[in-house]
């Protein structure tokens, strides 16, 4: 990595700026896909550097990240405040413009992945210990003395007992010679104020009070409002409505078609909404060629894959011959779809609560034929994204509304628009035949999983259409990597064996994207519930069982060891059951331990123990919240979740039929945080996978029948 | 037009009778702070206080409620000094994105406050009556803070 500084040319370009100079560095990353700046001129509104130091000591920092609930607003500026002796109390901290060089390893503006941490570890370390450099470097100039006499704290220069605020060398600084990456020295961990240190979220006090600023509160002169409903049948389109009844509603402006959705103009979104519940619309018939008018006939066309695939072969003294099956999942953010577009005649401005500023580009992009430099996104807070908000179906349609209205235009959907026109976490069945030796020990594992692409879904998003025509045919003889995420590899082989994984792809009309944890999410439910079954099958312990087979995996082991010792496995009161399970995602290791009572079908889940190895902690607090939260996201799923087709529709439509956890059904969680290495790995979404094989596997420990599909609804079990 | 008093002032709002609530709020009063969540009264993002009842705003139209006191999350604190409700979620932390938090801070000081004029304590408050819907999954965080909300609101 390479730091640059960009402050003279910023300063020749930036005559007419007002307002204070300062600092203004930058690097570039030695991997191609990254060039890093930081700098100084007090910048309004779009900031393309990482940093700004201005000569009154205001400090930006610009976050590459998007914040959804997930805490990067904090955890991100916590790895450079560190480096850089920043103050934390006045650090500022925007969200990223459109700029390739802020681009995740995903190559694109793109946060997701549980790669945040990751991804900007080095470079944010790199930038503040960079910036810190040279303004130690200019304050020894100033004050006469050598580098070695001055330390820094809280964005001051101290030197003989003194405080200098870093403002006063910044413009200085940026005429020195930026220091080169093999230069930069960091503190020891030891000395740590920030990184590890259990800080709350920066956001919160706005809220709490209702200040806090998400997509469906943006203003902005001259705005105009919109509602939405889509062709409920995917792919359909509308052919008949009822227009002049909307018009007649006060304050409506406009009815336009759109290929696959009617929307209404209007002054106030009430009045929108009130319009299109007006239109009376109807839309052409499900014409896809693809399996989709219902449920049932998804399954079937599943089935019929695995049949076509046949059975593996196997020959062992005990065979586990088992088939396995998650639904449909919609992400319901608490915050419906919305998007807020102004399209002039030389720019657009997006306002929009999104985890992708590069797809929501190029959506805008190929709508308007505008490029990277005409489009700026405002990027607002989100109220949730879990995978969803990376889409760019909802920026398209506000920029297309305010092209045909000439004015800003906000649109936003309503919470059965949300849930009926998601991409949905793929309905997966996955069979498994284990063969176990006379030890019972595992020998074979095949594992035939049908599910939809979701890669295939994506690439038209992530390459460039001269690509498409190339990548959409690559994934039929390759295959989808993201389907078979967490199941191919296993800790209970021994390690001349892999499991004989195969990923059957039937597409559907049902449009499929990644859900937290993406799929994580059922493969983990099916493998840790079908090792569980081997350990039943064995008469042996679950967690012993496990244990002893991990002899390649210590870190997996670890979790799964101290899980057991925190939740006290093995001593369970009468009339209490635990299960267990352990996931390797996101480079993460998580185990969890579900403790239950169980009367009839109710269940009261008496406490969920967690133990977790990311890496290194960045922020403790933080880390604890996303696990709690992952949790319980993944407990509404395993006990309720369940998007069903019927007419080619989704049939749920709002919370009362797509039911969430409520503050009374939530259970006591206990987070251990179980650290090794240096190195941060995911966290984001590694709280989910293992708590559906860790309930189901306590239901069995209860005596009940074997769970082999989810949600727990279906089989009678309900919350206490 | 009608009057609705939100937050101790009487305002003159131009909406039509059959306009929700929550609506005349967020477009017509400006205070955006109340979400938007489910428009069916099943998700408690838009929960306000009407008379110091809790009250999901998507449910009621603004017609409804004039001459009533109509409280928002923008009142909750006073010159800078945060309510026992609000003061708890800061010291636990509790918010991930924060979308439902208006709601279930609403919530919760309707249940701190009636509790408080009952005289009652946490433990012979139902959890249940808090039940809007946090996707991020911070009922953990929620459930202490809610005791100490109550905690709080008794010091004070």
């Amino acid at each position: 990595m390479k730091i640059h500084n960009l402050s003279r040319r910023r300063f020749l370009q930036g005559s007419a700026a007002v307002g204070a100079s300062g600092l203004l560095l930058g690097c570039s990353n030695s991997l191609p896909r990254k060039t890093v700046t930081s700098g100084a001129t007090a910048p309004t509104g779009e900031m393309h550097e990482w940093l700004f130091i201005g000569t009154d000591n205001t400090i930006i920092m610009t976050n590459p990240q998007t914040e959804m609930g997930q805490g990067v607003n904090t955890s991100l500026p916590q790895l450079l405040a560190e480096e850089l002796d920043a103050d934390w109390q006045t650090l500022q901290v925007r969200q990223a413009p459109l700029d390739s060089k802020f681009n995740s390893t995903m190559m694109a503006q793109m946060t997701g992945g549980s790669l945040a941490v990751q991804n900007y570890y080095h470079t944010l370390r790199a930038i503040g210990a960079g910036a810190r450099q040279m303004i130690l470097k200019a304050a020894a100039a100033q004050l006469g003395t050598n580098v070695s006499q001055l330390s820094t704290r809280n964005a001051q220069v101290i030197y003989q007992q003194q405080s200098y605020p870093y403002g006063q060398f910044a413009d200085a600084a940026a005429s020195l010679p930026v220091p080169d990456m093999e230069q930069l020295t960091y503190k020891k961990p030891s000395n740590y104020t920030l990184i590890g240190k259990p800080l709350p979220h920066r956001d919160t006090l706005d809220r709490i009070t209702g200040k806090a600023q998400f997509g469906i509160d943006v203003q902005v002169p001259n705005l105009l409002n919109a509602a939405i409903i889509h062709a409920p049948v995917f792919g359909t389109r509308p052919i008949q409505w009822n227009e002049q009844a909307a018009l007649a509603v006060k304050g409506v402006k406009k009815v336009i078609p759109m290929e696959h959705a009617l929307m209404v103009v209007a002054e106030k979104y009430w009045q929108a909404k009130k319009a299109i519940n007006l239109l009376q619309a109807r839309f052409s018939a499900y014409d896809s060629d693809l399996p989709g008018l219902n449920s049932e006939e998804i399954e079937q066309a599943y089935e019929a894959a695995l049949n076509d695939e046949g059975r593996a072969k196997i020959d062992a003294a005990h065979i586990i011959d088992v088939e396995y099956k998650v639904p449909f999942l919609a992400h319901a953010t608490m915050e419906p779809m919305n998007a807020t577009a102004w399209v002039q005649a030389d720019r657009v401005d997006l306002w929009i609560p999104s985890q992708s500023q590069t797809i929501a580009a190029s959506h805008t992009k190929a709508i308007t034929g505008f490029d990277d430099q005409q489009i700026h996104i405002h990027n607002t807070l989100m109220g949730g994204g879990f995978g969803r908000r990376g889409e760019g179906d909802f920026v398209a349609e506000a920029v297309i509304a305010s092209m045909v209205m000439q004015q800003p235009v906000k649109v936003i959907w309503s919470r059965e628009e949300d849930i009926q026109h998601d991409m949905y976490r793929p309905a997966v069945i996955s069979r498994f035949q284990v063969g176990l030796d006379t030890h019972f020990k595992p020998v074979a594992w095949h594992n035939q999983l049908v599910s939809s692409s979701v890669l295939r879904r994506l690439i038209p998003t992530f390459t460039p259409d001269f690509l498409d025509w190339v990548a959409t045919p690559l994934t039929y003889m390759m295959g989808d990597m993201i389907v078979t995420d967490g199941a191919t590899r296993s800790a209970y082989l021994a390690d001349d064996k892999q499991p004989q994984t195969t990923a059957l792809i039937v597409d559907t009309n049902v449009p499929v994207g990644p859900w937290r944890s993406v799929s994580f999410s059922s493969n983990c439910f099916f493998t840790e519930s079908v090792i569980d079954e081997a350990a039943l099958l064995a008469q042996q312990d679950p967690y012993q069982y496990r244990s002893n087979l991990m002899q390649q995996t210590p870190r997996e082991k670890a979790v799964l060891d101290a899980v057991a010792q925190y939740a006290n496995w093995g001593e369970t009161p009468a009339g209490q059951f635990q299960g267990i399970a352990v996931a390797f995602a996101f480079q993460s290791y998580t185990a969890m331990v579900v403790d239950i009572g169980l009367v009839d079908h109710i269940i009261t889940i008496h406490k969920v123990t967690c133990a977790v190895d990311c890496g290194k902690v960045i922020n403790p607090n933080g880390a604890r919240a996303q696990l709690e939260g992952g949790i319980n996201f993944a407990l509404s799923a395993a006990m309720f979740g369940e998007i069903t087709i019927a007419d080619g529709h989704v049939v749920q439509g709002n919370f009362h039929d797509y039911p969430q956890l409520r503050l009374a059904q939530s259970p006591v969680i206990e987070v251990f945080l179980v650290p090794s290495g240096d190195q941060p790995t995911g966290l984001g979404e590694v709280g989910v996978p293992p708590l559906a094989p860790a309930l189901c596997n306590a239901l069995a420990a209860a005596g009940q029948p074997r769970i082999r599909s989810l949600p727990l609804s279906n089989h009678g079990y309900q919350l206490a | 037009m009608l009057t609705l008093n939100i937050n101790g002032e009487n305002l003159r709002l131009e909406v039509d009778a059959d306009t929700p609530l929550l609506w005349a709020i967020r477009e017509e009063a400006g205070l955006t702070g109340t979400k938007f969540g489910c428009d069916i009264g099943q998700c408690g993002a838009c929960t306000v206080l009407i008379n110091g009842n809790a009250v999901r705003s998507c449910t009621i139209t603004a017609s409804a409620v004039q001459g009533m006191a109509i409280e928002t999350i923008e009142s909750l604190a006073s010159d800078g000094t945060l309510n026992a409700v609000q003061q708890a979620w800061l010291e636990y932390d509790v918010p991930q994105c924060g979308y439902c938090q208006s709601g279930q801070i609403m919530a919760a000081t309707a249940m701190v406050r009636r509790a408080k004029i009952a005289g009652k304590t946490i433990p012979e408050v139902p959890l249940a009556q808090l039940d809007n819907i946090c996707r991020c999954g911070t009922y953990n965080r929620i459930r202490p803070a809610l005791n100490r909300a109550f905690d709080l609101a008794y010091e004070a």
